[in-house]
């Protein structure tokens, strides 16, 4: 055969082929996308709540506290817990010996900021009834922070424990017992006191 | 063979599922057997087993743990971990904080607080370190230092290098700058606030430990500047917990 035919055949082949090909394309590029969207397991790892109760001191008697707590579970076992707190205190006791006490005014406001880490040391459950079981957890809390009172600042440790029932995924409740050791100088004389905070919390897990 | 039991419908949920404005993963259990616990820890008792093929909802998760609901109706709280081989197979999404935290941050985020000693004073410090490579990293803090007639407050930016972060026990090196405010007790004197420019360098060690916390000891020296002419200079020692995201 000469080549010259061959090539020919070969040309016309080609030419069909590309021919057919932009007029029927075997595979389509232009498919649509599919959009595969996985559905999200929510991590509820954070709360916050809101509390109260009542904080003793140890000069200045004892009133309501309320406050804020906003938490982070580190893991199973440990937790960590920012806390702003606000009560009132009084120099009544002082007034009645110290003609114009110890204060500018009778009631003056104590408030305090701590980061605490928390210990869930004994998780458990709560039975209410025969039908009804709450888990639950007793932990140990403790950090540092800063007590406000006066316009004076302290550095403040506190140490406590508490019990937390999960009443459902969302809402927990809480009661805590707290004691705050700082220094005082409001009565002449520098001293580390105690102070002693019992709360019932009320928190949400997001 | 074990994928093809994989099922996930990614139906709605139910009406519960459409308040929190999600749908709730739904597939078959891939493990021979996991034990449902009736609280996220592994102090709560087990109460129930699930097998394997079983089909399961997940509602929610809590650090390792995760809630699911069988189609019997029982709901119990599973680890993390020993689901792994059907949350694999079954290419679930974790949520948008934690998409963040897997894909962004690699443990590069770090809060803490430390506790310790300024010139014989009590001192406390909060802070957040981000990591920007293997050895440098910035960090933010805030703390107060209390004296005897004063308390001060102060903030500062401190570049850290750490030459060895892959080591478990770890030196490190920081160099920064700052603000103190020394506020006198009002009991005491009657004085104004005082502020002052600082700039400090520091030593210190950090020590990896479990999967994501962080024991500190550092050494700082802080140079204050009092004025043009005038400056003085505070040793501070602390030991701090942190954890990493």
């Amino acid at each position: 055969m000469h080549p010259a035919p061959q090539a020919a055949a070969l040309a016309l082949l080609l030419a069909c082929g590309t021919a057919a090909q932009a007029a029927d394309p075997v595979i389509d590029p232009a498919v649509a996308r599919r959009d595969v969207k996985l559905p999200r397991l929510p991590n509820k790892d954070f709360d916050a709540s809101l509390f109260t109760g009542t904080y003793a001191t140890q000069n200045f008697g004892s009133a309501a506290v309320v406050g804020l707590r906003a938490g982070y579970h580190l893991s199973e076992d440990f937790f960590v817990q920012a806390t702003f707190g606000r009560t009132r205190v009084s120099d009544e006791a002082f007034r009645q010996v110290l003609p114009g006490g110890v204060f500018p005014n009778e009631k003056e406001t104590l408030s305090y900021a701590n980061l605490s880490l928390g210990w869930n040391l004994l998780p458990g459950e709560v039975f209410v009834g025969r039908g009804i079981a709450k888990a639950s957890a007793f932990y140990l809390v403790g950090g540092v922070g800063t007590t406000h009172v006066l316009d004076q600042r302290r550095q403040t440790l506190n140490l406590g424990f508490g019990g937390r029932v999960l009443m459902s995924d969302r809402w927990a409740v809480s009661v805590d017992v707290r004691d705050h050791l700082f220094s005082l100088d409001l009565l002449g004389k520098r001293q580390s006191t105690q102070n002693l905070e019992a709360t019932l919390g009320l928190s949400v897990t997001f | 063979m074990k994928t093809l039991l994989i099922l996930l419908l990614a139906l709605l949920a139910g009406p519960a599922a459409q308040a929190q404005g999600g749908t709730l993963p739904r597939l078959a259990l891939s493990e021979a057997y996991v034990e449902l616990h009736t609280g996220p820890g592994r102090g709560y008792p087990v109460f129930h087993v699930a097998a394997r093929g079983d089909e399961v909802q997940l509602l929610l998760a809590h650090t390792g743990w995760v809630k699911l609901r069988t189609t019997q109706g029982v709901e119990g709280w599973v680890r993390r971990e020993d689901l792994q081989g059907t949350l694999t197979a079954a290419g679930l999404a974790p949520g948008a904080v934690q998409r963040f935290v897997d894909t962004q941050l690699h443990q590069r985020l770090e809060f803490g607080a430390a506790w310790g000693r300024f010139v014989g004073q009590p001192m406390l410090r909060l802070s957040g370190r981000y990591r920007l490579g293997e050895a440098l990293g910035v960090e933010a803090a805030i703390g107060q230092v209390q004296g005897l007639y004063s308390g001060t407050d102060f903030w500062q930016l401190d570049a850290t290098v750490e030459p060895m972060s892959d080591l478990a026990l770890s030196p490190y090196l920081a160099v920064g700058v700052g603000r103190f405010s020394n506020i006198p007790n009002a009991s005491l004197v009657e004085q104004g606030s005082t502020h002052a420019n600082q700039a400090h360098v520091g030593v210190g060690a950090r020590w990896r430990f479990g999967s994501r916390y962080v024991l500190r000891a550092d050494w700082s020296l802080y140079t204050a500047l009092l004025s043009e002419q005038r400056s003085r200079e505070y040793r501070a020692l602390t030991l701090g917990l942190s954890f990493l995201f």
